[in-house]
């Protein structure tokens, strides 16, 4: 028997990353426009699409690209 | 003048090649050994050292430079790990033949997969133990500067002329600060002296032939077998001239507390720390144990084992590796003490304990109960059991699944850097190719951070396969053809790697790929620069460029030379589709997949994209700034975006009024050291580039094509 131990692997899964963030994006619902760049440019893909963009903080490592691509500057780095 | 510093074992290995005075240095990047080359970089960038510093494009050429230089007649020096080892091969068999005395340093680390992982073992140099080099094996980072400067002094002794290695345990030395006394520079000078050879030599005032001659071959392996018996005593007598000028001296294998003890454990390495700490509190309780370290297994110190196993009822012999299917299924030391001491009046009972592969560790717990188990074989004259195997527990991993998870192929929560463009890229390749899609990448930040990610689970729910780092395009076509004649034509195969990985030592099979017209997607993230190693120079790291092995000091400027320009490398194979992609232009990049998935599907041939992903940590930025920044290479036309379909050019992206280079550059530290006359450089290659790719006149075919 070929014991498949942990690097030849059928099961997926990640792990939580949020801990890593020392600053937490905060969208202004008010000012974003809905535009979906923060979506498309998230390095870890985790800004939602629903009603608004909802960032997923589980998994959010703070890098700003966010905020710094949003075209309205909806989105503010505050300290964790 | 002599100092003392704390500093790493790979800091101590450089020093020592500083010291000898090494003339000719050709590094390539591996864990854990990279930070060896990145100092000796520095060294020669600041004068410190008088070399050429040249940086290559794999191990294989590492080697060879080396050996050119040496047959040239200078001293010369490169240094590799696991893999990298073993890339090397061929080259290393070429060595103790002609009788080169190159030196290598080894920061050891398994060798092959899915078991190699980072983790230090001896499976590397244990595989080049019969290539007729000389090995050492330290046990301390002061170990390890001396050892450099007596490899060179006996390889290059006249009565020796043999290659060596000199082996620094991966992560456990490499990585880890000790107190080392760093040597005068006149004092190594009077213990070594220029090498000077004649016996193989290229020079154009003395012509010399060397190739390959079969009949010869018995005749060479028996001369150098018999310098291997005169090298013990080369070894001692060097030993004690390096006592009486610095005041040390190891062995060829040292004993520690062997007196009137019944079991003696044999270690290699930096095991024998520990295994020094268990054999002094055991003794304390009056149990008669000893230790007996290894420094030198070829040549083999027969005579020091054969001494001490008269005196003692057990050896306990540790080895951090195996030959699968040898003799009496213990480990390669074993091996080799039996074999010593067979036929020998007095032999003791050997035990093997098989530990830390793959860089566990060997605890003092493992070593004290097989100490235990040895007291008690050799009071009993017999043991069941001669071999065991310390297997720890697995690892028990605990993953998260996303809760959107059903509509992703890629998770996230992956190791990568914050603001890792490359993450943000592969998320986009491949949720645009589909699940479809079977992924092969070389090791590189994408395969190792967010493919391999964290142990025991897997973050990319498509087939993947991590496999040799110049193999990329090889393995990829090995599994279309596999698939092929599974008749599972209908998906994809991708090939991924990072600039170094394609450019560098992935070129041969990406050209010889794309000249086979393999149905097959290459893509190339370019981070310019090898970053999963921390940041050497790479082909396609830009003009100027600071990286770790293009230091900015009193002689150096960053990286002196222009990047290599793959897509125009991978147009010139007529390949039907070539692209170049940006990270910051993500809906041009989407199409330009779907188009390289199209091309592969009609099966016309190898797709090639180019994209650029900056890097954060290798380019010292801000991490918000990442799409910026490839933003701005795009409007400065540093990186135009282009494809080229079944041999015609387009431009997907026009740049009307470009910007200057000095609004990309300035964002970065990497090129915070800048001249004017760096930036006109710069500028002008910007410019000539666009020109490039810019019709000459109306209906012109490109200069590319």
């Amino acid at each position: 028997m070929i014991l498949p131990f942990t690097s030849m692997t059928r099961e997926f899964a990640t792990r939580e990353t949020g801990s890593w963030r020392t600053e937490r994006p905060i969208i202004d619902l008010e000012i974003c426009s809905d535009c979906g760049r923060c979506i498309e440019y998230c390095p870890e893909g985790i800004i939602l699409k629903e009603e608004k963009p909802v960032i997923d903080y589980l998994f959010c490592k703070g890098c700003g690209i966010c905020a710094c691509e949003c075209p309205k500057k909806a989105i503010n780095m505050i300290m964790e | 003048m002599a100092t003392t510093e704390i500093i790493t074992g790979n800091s101590a290995l450089a020093h020592g090649v500083r010291l000898a005075r090494v003339q000719v240095i050709a590094p390539y990047p591996i864990t854990p050994q990279t930070s060896i080359v990145d100092e000796i970089a520095n060294f020669v960038a600041s004068g410190q050292l008088e070399a050429k510093f040249i940086n290559v494009e794999s191990e294989h050429s590492s080697l060879a430079i080396c050996t050119g230089a040496e047959l040239a007649g200078a001293r010369s020096f490169t240094a590799t790990s696991s893999m990298g080892l073993g890339y090397m091969f061929e080259g290393l068999t070429f060595l103790h033949g002609m009788r080169l005395p190159v030196v290598i340093g080894v920061a050891n680390r398994t060798l092959g997969a899915p078991m190699g992982g980072g983790g230090p073992d001896y499976s590397d140099v244990m595989s080049a133990r019969d290539f007729g080099f000389l090995q050492f094996y330290v046990e301390s980072n002061q170990e390890a500067l001396d050892t450099i400067l007596m490899a060179y002094r006996i390889a290059e002794d006249p009565r020796v002329l043999l290659p060596a290695m000199v082996s620094i345990d991966g992560f456990y030395l490499s990585f880890s600060s000790e107190i080392v006394y760093i040597p005068d520079q006149e004092e190594v000078d009077a213990f070594l002296p220029l090498y000077q050879p004649t016996h193989a030599l290229l020079d154009p005032d003395d012509p010399m032939a060397l190739f390959c001659e079969p009949l010869a071959t018995i005749h060479y392996d028996y001369q150098i077998d018999q310098v291997m018996q005169e090298v013990p005593e080369v070894i001692r007598e060097v030993e004690e001239e390096f006592f009486s000028r610095f005041g040390r001296r190891y062995g060829l294998a040292e004993e520690y507390r062997c007196e009137g003890a019944e079991a003696v454990i044999v270690t290699v390495g930096s095991m024998t720390g520990t295994a020094r700490e268990v054999v002094d509190r055991m003794r304390e309780k009056g149990l008669p144990v000893g230790l007996l370290k290894l420094r030198v297994l070829r040549p083999f110190p027969t005579e020091e084992i054969r001494a001490l196993a008269r005196r003692v009822k057990t050896l306990a012999v540790i080895d951090r590796n195996v030959s699968h299917g040898g003799g009496g299924g213990c480990g390669i030391i074993c091996l080799d003490i039996k074999s010593a001491l067979y036929g020998q009046r007095q032999t003791p009972i050997i035990l093997s304990l098989i530990a830390g592969l793959g860089g566990l560790d060997i605890t003092e717990e493992m070593i004290h109960s097989f100490l235990l188990n040895a007291l008690e074989a050799g009071r009993k004259g017999w043991i069941e059991k001669e071999v065991e195997w310390a297997l720890p527990p697995l690892p028990i991993t605990t993953g998260v699944i996303p809760r959107d998870n059903a509509q992703r192929l890629v998770y996230p929560g992956t190791p990568s850097c914050a603001g890792c463009t490359a993450t943000l890229l592969f998320r986009t390749t491949i949720d645009t190719l589909g699940k479809d899609t079977c992924l092969i990448m070389p090791p590189c930040c994408i395969s190792v951070v967010n493919t391999v990610g964290w142990p025991g689970h897997s973050p990319v729910k498509i087939p993947f396969y991590m496999t040799t780092f110049a193999s990329t395009a090889a393995a990829a076509t090995g599994v279309r053809a596999g698939l092929d004649m599974r008749s599972k034509t209908n998906n994809l195969v991708l090939g991924m790697a990072g600039d170094g990985g394609t450019a560098d030592i992935g070129i041969q099979s990406l050209s010889g790929a794309a000249d086979r017209k393999e149905p097959i997607i290459y893509i190339c993230y370019d981070n310019e620069a090898y970053m999963n190693t921390g940041i050497q120079k790479s082909g396609t790291t830009p003009f100027g460029a600071r990286t770790t092995t293009t230091p900015v000091a009193c002689l150096g400027e960053g990286n002196p030379l222009l990047s290599k320009n793959m897509p125009r490398i991978m147009a010139a194979h007529d390949i039907p589709y070539v692209a170049t992609a940006s990270v910051a232009f993500l809906e041009d990049y989407r199409r330009k997949l779907k188009k390289a998935a199209q091309v592969v599907r009609e099966r016309k041939g190898l797709a090639y994209i180019h994209a650029h992903t900056p890097c954060s940590t290798g380019w010292r930025f801000p991490a918000h700034l990442g799409i910026e920044i490839a933003r701005l290479a795009v409007e400065t036309n540093l990186w135009p975006l282009y494809q080229i379909e079944e041999g015609v050019l387009s431009l997907t992206k026009k740049v009307k009024s470009p910007k200057p280079v000095t609004e990309y550059t300035k964002l970065q530290g990497r090129f915070r050291h800048l001249s004017t006359g760096q930036i006109q450089t710069l500028q002008q290659y910007a410019d000539q580039l666009i020109n490039s790719l810019l019709p000459k006149k109306e209906g012109a075919s490109s200069p590319i094509t």
